[in-house]
Order: C-alpha cells, then sequence, then structure tokens
C-alpha cells in the first residue's frame, strides 16, 4: 500500500466511575500513564501534535479544552485539536492522529479522550445526556438516548424476535467480563433475573441495559511505524480505520434495525485493511445499550441480521468464547465517559494485543477491532489494529 | 337531500394547580381550539377554502392562538378575542355569517376562562360549527344590553330585550340561558316562563333549555343543548347574562346535525389534581435542548400539521421540509404537501420517570411515564411524536393511530406545541 501505518507505542487510562478527581486531574493521570507506559521512554517534546476528543459534558470548559490538554499534558505550544462527534469523539480523534501519521505529517501524536460526567447535579446531568441527539423532533418528542435507542429495541424485536432475555444476556456477559478489569466502573457480575428484575428506563430497556454516567479519561500516543520500535518492542499496528455518518434523526434512517453509519465505518476499515471479519480475534463495540451491542454485531458483519441474540446466547462472545466482544467489560460494565470511550476501546486493544490484558486476556489474540458509535448512530468509527 | 351541518365539541375537565387552572398536562385552550377547528376541516370536503372565524374567550396564548390559521391552511381566517366571555359566541357567529363566502363558514369558540368548581360540567371548552344558508345554523340576529356590574337585569326588562333583539317571541322557539351571573337564574326563568306559557312543559322545544345555576359552564355547551333542543328548522335563543351585560343570540337550525365529537365530563385524574406546579415561564431557561423562536416558528407546518416536501423530479417526500429533497438532492420543483395526521406506529417505548429530558420534568411529575412512537405517516416518512392520552402506555407496533395538536414543552417563556399521538382514540 505504501503508505506509513500508525502504531499505538503507550497507553494511560483512569478508573472509570464516579471520581472526586477533577478534568484537569484526570488528564494529567491519563496522559503522564501514557508517557510512562512507554517501554523505552518518550520525551513529551516529541509529541508534535495532539487531538482530544470530549464532548464537554456539564458545559465544563466548553471551548478551547485543547489549551487544557496541553498544559496538563506539558504541550503547551504543541498544537491540540479538540474533536467532538458525541460519544464517538475518540473514536474520531484517534482516526485523526492516525491519518496525520499516514500522511507524514506527524511523526508522534498524542490521542485523548475525557468526560466528567458526575460533576453536575442530576437535573443538569439529564440536560447533558440528550444533547447529542436530535434536538427538534427527538429530544423535543421526550426522549434522552436511552428512549432512541428503546425505539430501536422494540423494532429488533418485532422483526427478530429479540427476546427480553436475550438482551440480558449481553450485561451479563459484559458485568462478568468487567470483574478482571481494575478500572471498571462496576465489578460485580449480574444475573439474568437481576437484569430483568431492574427499573424500567425506557422499555423494553431497564436500568442494567444502560450504560452507567461516568467520569474518566484516557490517552494514547502513537507513532509512526518507522519510529515505533524506538519507542516499544511491541507497538500494536493501526491497520486501517474506517468512518461513516448517517442522518440525526432516527426518523429519517431508511432502517430502524441496522446502524448505517456502522456498516460504512466497517466496510472502510475493512476494505483498506485487505483483512476479513474471521481474521479478527475480538472486538470492542459500542454497547451503550445491550441492544447497541447486538446491532453492532449484525452491521460490523459478524453475526446475519438478526442473529446477533443467537450469537451472544450461544457464548461465543464471552471470554474464552470464539470470539470475544468486550473483554474489558464494554461501556456497560466498564463505564462509558463519552469522550474517551473511543480511546479507551484502543487502550484495551493494546493491552490485550500485547498479552498483558492479566485476567481477562483473549488467548493468542493478534488482531482486533474497535467499534466507536456517536449518538444512536449519527457517526461511527471502526478500527481495525494488529501486532504486525 | 337536505346535508347536515357538522358541528363539534371539546370538552375537558379543569383543575386547579397553584394559581393556574389547566385541562390537562398538556392541553389549553389553544389545542382545544386545535382539535375542534381540525374536526370540522378534516371531514370530506371541508378544506375546501372555508370561512374560519376563531374566538378564543380571553388571551390565553395569543402567539399560539395566531398562529393557529397556520395549522388550518385556509385562506380566510379572522380570530378575535374577548375579554368577557358572555358575548363572544354571538360575535363569532355573526363574524362567520358576515363572511364573504360561498354561504358557508366554520365557526369555533373556545372558553378558556370558567372557574373551577364543583359543578359537574366545569370546565374549559369548545364548540365549532359550519354555517351554512338553508342546512347550517343561520344567526338571525344578536344583541347585548349593559347592566349594572354584579346586578342582574330587571326580568321583565330583560324577557322583552331579547326577544326584541332576536326576533323569536313565538312559543315554538327555544331558549338556551347561559348565566354568569350568579344570582340570576331562578328569576329570569320564571320571568320567561311567565311570558311564554305554553312554553312551560318541559319536552316542549320552547321549553327553557336550563342550564341551571351553572356560572362555570362553557359557552359552548348553551349553544349545543340549544341545536340538541331544536328540531330542524326550529330557531332559538341562546342568552347569556354576564357580569355587565346580557347578550342575545337568535339562530335558526336548517337541517340536522351530525355531532363530531362528544361533551362528557371527564373526571381529571386525581393524582395530578395537586402534584403539578407550574414552571416559571418567565425565567425557565432550558439549556442545550434549545429551539430557537424562529427555528421553531419554522418548523410550525410540520409540527401543527404534518406538512413535508413533494419532489417533482422523483416524486420522494421528505418531511420535515428542508427545501431540499432527500432522496435527489433537488432544490427545485418541491411542493408543500400535507401529510396524513394518522399514521402506523413502526416503533414504540414508554420513557420511565427519571429518564426524561429535563425538559419534561413537568409532565412527568403530573402524569408519570410517558410513551413515544415512531410513526410512518405514508411510505417511508416517519415520525418520532409523545403519545398524549395514555400515562404509562405506547400503542403496539402496527396500530394505527391519530394525533393532535398539544403542548410540548416550556421554553423561552411560552408553551411549544406540536402533535402527539392518541393511543386510545382510533
Amino acid at each position: 500500500m505504501g503508505r506509513r501505518r500508525a502504531a499505538i507505542v503507550g497507553a494511560g487510562h483512569t478508573r472509570f466511575g464516579a471520581l472526586a478527581e477533577g478534568p484537569r486531574a484526570l488528564l494529567r493521570t491519563a496522559i503522564s500513564g501514557a508517557f510512562a507506559s512507554v517501554d523505552k521512554g518518550l520525551a513529551p517534546s516529541d509529541v508534535r501534535e495532539a487531538y482530544v476528543g470530549t464532548l464537554g459534558f456539564s458545559g465544563w470548559q466548553l471551548g478551547n479544552v485543547s489549551a487544557v490538554v496541553a498544559e496538563e499534558a506539558g504541550l503547551v505550544s504543541a498544537p491540540v485539536t479538540r474533536v467532538e462527534n458525541a460519544c464517538a469523539s475518540a473514536g474520531f480523534a484517534l482516526r485523526d492522529a492516525v491519518r496525520a501519521i499516514e500522511s507524514d505529517a506527524t511523526d508522534v501524536a498524542l490521542v485523548v479522550g475525557l468526560e466528567k460526567m458526575t460533576d453536575p447535579t442530576p437535573t443538569r446531568r439529564r440536560y447533558w445526556l440528550g444533547v447529542s441527539g436530535d434536538t427538534e423532533w427527538e429530544r423535543l418528542a421526550g426522549l434522552t438516548f436511552a428512549g432512541v435507542y428503546a425505539l430501536l429495541a422494540s423494532r429488533h424485536q418485532h422483526e427478530y424476535g429479540t427476546s427480553r432475555e436475550a438482551l440480558a444476556e449481553v450485561a451479563v456477559k459484559n458485568h462478568a467480563h468487567a470483574v478482571a478489569n481494575p478500572n471498571a466502573q462496576f465489578r460485580k457480575p449480574v444475573t439474568v433475573e437481576q437484569v430483568l428484575a431492574s427499573p424500567r428506563v425506557a422499555d423494553p430497556l431497564r436500568l442494567l441495559d444502560c450504560c452507567p454516567v461516568s467520569d474518566g479519561a484516557v490517552a494514547l500516543v502513537l507513532a509512526g511505524e518507522d519510529r515505533a520500535r524506538a519507542y516499544t518492542d511491541t507497538p500494536v499496528y493501526v491497520a486501517a480505520t474506517g468512518a461513516g455518518s448517517d442522518y440525526l434523526a432516527v426518523q429519517e434512517r431508511p432502517s430502524l434495525t441496522s446502524l448505517a453509519a456502522t456498516r460504512w465505518a466497517a466496510e472502510e476499515a475493512f476494505r483498506r485493511s485487505g483483512l476479513e471479519r474471521r481474521q479478527i480475534s475480538f472486538a470492542e463495540v459500542h454497547d451503550c445499550f445491550t441492544i447497541a451491542e447486538l446491532l453492532a454485531l449484525e452491521d460490523l458483519g459478524f453475526a446475519a441480521p438478526g442473529e446477533a441474540a443467537a450469537l451472544t446466547h450461544s457464548g461465543a462472545t464471552r471470554l474464552g468464547g470464539a470470539f470475544p466482544v468486550n473483554p474489558d467489560g464494554g461501556l456497560k460494565a466498564k463505564g462509558h465517559p463519552i469522550g474517551a470511550t473511543g480511546a479507551s476501546q484502543a487502550y484495551e486493544v493494546f493491552q490485550q494485543l500485547r498479552q498483558a490484558a492479566g485476567a481477562r486476556q483473549v488467548r493468542g489474540a493478534e488482531r482486533a477491532l474497535t467499534h466507536n458509535v456517536g449518538g444512536s448512530g449519527a457517526s461511527a468509527t471502526v478500527t481495525i489494529f494488529s501486532v504486525a | 337531500m337536505a346535508r347536515a351541518i357538522v358541528a363539534g365539541t371539546a370538552y375537558r375537565s379543569r383543575w386547579r394547580t397553584g394559581a393556574l387552572e389547566v385541562e390537562g398536562p398538556d392541553e389549553d385552550p389553544v389545542t382545544i381550539a386545535a382539535e375542534l377547528l381540525e374536526a370540522l376541516v378534516d371531514r370530506p370536503g371541508g378544506a375546501a377554502g372555508p370561512v374560519v372565524a376563531l374566538d378564543l374567550v380571553g388571551r390565553y396564548n395569543a402567539e399560539a392562538e395566531a398562529a393557529l390559521p397556520e395549522l388550518l391552511g385556509v385562506p380566510h381566517v379572522a380570530v378575535r378575542h374577548h375579554g368577557e366571555g358572555p358575548g363572544a359566541l354571538a360575535a363569532a357567529l355573526a363574524l362567520a355569517s358576515r363572511a364573504p363566502s360561498d354561504g358557508r363558514a366554520l365557526v369555533a369558540v373556545v372558553d378558556p376562562s370558567t372557574p373551577a368548581t364543583a359543578h359537574p360540567e366545569s370546565g374549559a371548552g369548545g364548540v365549532a360549527f359550519e354555517i351554512a344558508e338553508g342546512v347550517g345554523l343561520s344567526v338571525l340576529e344578536h344583541g347585548g344590553r349593559r347592566h349594572a356590574a354584579h346586578h342582574p337585569p330587571d326580568a321583565e326588562a330583560w324577557c322583552r330585550a331579547a326577544t326584541a333583539s332576536t326576533g323569536l317571541a313565538s312559543p315554538s322557539s327555544a331558549l338556551a340561558l347561559q348565566l354568569v351571573a350568579r344570582e340570576a337564574p331562578p328569576v329570569l326563568l320564571s320571568a320567561w316562563r311567565r311570558q311564554q306559557p305554553e312554553a312551560s312543559a318541559e319536552t316542549s322545544p320552547a321549553a327553557p333549555v336550563g342550564l341551571g345555576a351553572a356560572p362555570t359552564v362553557p359557552t359552548a355547551l348553551g349553544l349545543r343543548r340549544l341545536v340538541e333542543r331544536l328540531g330542524p328548522g326550529g330557531e332559538g335563543i341562546l342568552a347569556t347574562v354576564g357580569v355587565e351585560a346580557t347578550h342575545f343570540l337568535g339562530v335558526r337550525l336548517g337541517g340536522p346535525v351530525a355531532w363530531n365529537g362528544a361533551w362528557e365530563p371527564v373526571a381529571p385524574p386525581t393524582l395530578l389534581r395537586d402534584a403539578r406546579s407550574e414552571p416559571d415561564l418567565a425565567t425557565a431557561v432550558s439549556e442545550g435542548a434549545y429551539v430557537p423562536r424562529p427555528r421553531y416558528l419554522e418548523n410550525l407546518p410540520a409540527r401543527w400539521r404534518f406538512e413535508g416536501e413533494r419532489c417533482s423530479r422523483c416524486a420522494s417526500v421528505t418531511f420535515p421540509p428542508r427545501g431540499l429533497c432527500r432522496r435527489c438532492r433537488a432544490v427545485d420543483g418541491l411542493t408543500r404537501v400535507a401529510l396524513p395526521r394518522d399514521g402506523t406506529v413502526v416503533a414504540a417505548t414508554v420513557v420511565a420517570p427519571g429518564a426524561q429530558p429535563t425538559e419534561f420534568d413537568p409532565l412527568v411529575s403530573e402524569s408519570g411515564g410517558y410513551g413515544v412512537v415512531l410513526l410512518e405517516l405514508s411510505e417511508g416518512v416517519r415520525v418520532t411524536l409523545p403519545v398524549a392520552d395514555a400515562p404509562g402506555e405506547a400503542p403496539p407496533i402496527g396500530a394505527t393511530v391519530t394525533t393532535r395538536l398539544r403542548r410540548l414543552y416550556p421554553m423561552d417563556g411560552e408553551w411549544r406545541y406540536g402533535r402527539k399521538v392518541l393511543a386510545r382514540r382510533p
């Protein structure tokens, strides 16, 4: 192909959850952790470009948050660009960094994802939880994202007979995975019965079908493949990225059982990488709600339309199964600090492909895919990583 | 064959909430007026450019009231406001009867101003009529007479004035007496009976339609009662005695009346009675999920009457209108089209309390969770709508449902309106 690949050479991750630390402290923890994780050392001055994904939840520093990142990273004077695509902000920030490296615009780039969601009052929090949906037609029809995904779930149930239990099995699996993730917000298993007995949120979705409100930050250090070995002997290469967008409001999309942005992103990523689905060892998919993981598996091509529930039920997507999905617990149990999630998925891939994921290690993992969705599918990125 | 006139009535029980009386979590005089007018405009052949006189008794939401013509999409509309209720119906009917048209007109009167009391028919209501020469309700005459504030008019003088104003003195004419002044009813009713002794039998068309001591009954109900009493060809007087003036309206019924809509007092959900705290519209700030006023107004045709854009090049319909064909991206040859006001549910959910956007907190504090559906209006044209009439419920996928204009959310000091789904009515 000729173009230079990008590789992750370092990654840092705060705990996810309701944290006492403020946004600046979270940034420092993640970024210093990423710098410190570079095996052969990294001088901050090597970083010539940085991208930060954040929604700006709660209005804390809505504009120019890039300068804050530069301050906390010790990168004042380096250009920092803020990327906002709702829950896919860091996925797109990562894509920008990869493309900057692929195009030789920079040799080393920093990707940061940040959200501090538990600071505001519960009322303000509920206000912020819906700002990325279609304001005029969805939000002001009374829907937050739980409601929008609930509509999609109702249609999936109607067309494919997807059962309430099938949705719960996604939550059960991802909670089980999160037990082994020290950064996860919920490190406790749940049962199907507990999911079904949890409070209603938006039918058919219940509280344990939904990802939590989370604080957290993640940082990734990327380098051109020609420079990567100067930083580590075990870089994780970005084989390809793909991205897509769709109509903002679900009412304007032709399909109610599929997110087209995911399909288009996956199509691009697989085409550019030259890889097949069967070559992917595991996936980190955007399971903001249990229905979202089923949609993701179908739209990414790992399950036929309507078949993701059966795939999940078979155990294939569990750790130890043929194709583990969300070994870190996913958004569902690890937590979902909106702007950080896309980077957190790549962090997990970095650990897994370096065989450093400990008790949640996917054995023999060589290639992995991350899938990051903005809102109810208005935007999506798919990134494929490889150890070689 | 005699054509029946079409008449509609809408009625909502009222309840008090703090300083404000409201008709329902999301209903008010604007939405009642819209329901009435749509009932008439939507009937077969009804939308062919009738003249509409809309009279809202008292100002409720002047901006939204003024926008109601937009909802109707009819060429000639007059919206009037009357500070005092009793004369509003007479004035509106007169306005409609004099309107230049092909002899047809629609009139709707909505009375939001009756206070909440224990009277079983206390409520906000409206009535809408087609006025059509020969078949509809003809306005014979109307008039008014002032009297001392809070003093009922002299009974005998009142009867003379009523008959003189309307020209209806014959025993065959009926009387509907709408009494706003609390002291008046027995005196005036007995005076009327003395003047028309033959009309004393309750079954006689000339017997007064006793609205009783019902100072709280909406004016519109008086007209409905009167029309129900009159047979085709019958004549009657609707009289309203206000605090400071008496109004008389003489009408002749040309043909049978087909009622469109019931007048059934419905008790408001008891759980709502005291729970509501009206948001302070002047200071309530909605952050982020913000629709600036110009954009709300721009969307009115889509919000209020499901107006879309049909492309003359590829025939597809884009909703809401964007000035651009979604399918072939044409910007020329787009025609505004009214989509059906009912549709098929293609996806549905019920939002539980706590999961609502903050703009919906007032609604949830009144009636708990609410349904939201994705409704398909025509092939591939969908809209996301809340469910209006069934707290905590949503119609199932595949159901055919209709929609109504309702209050959506408060913003920038006003209620914003849009269509919602009725889950319980066909």
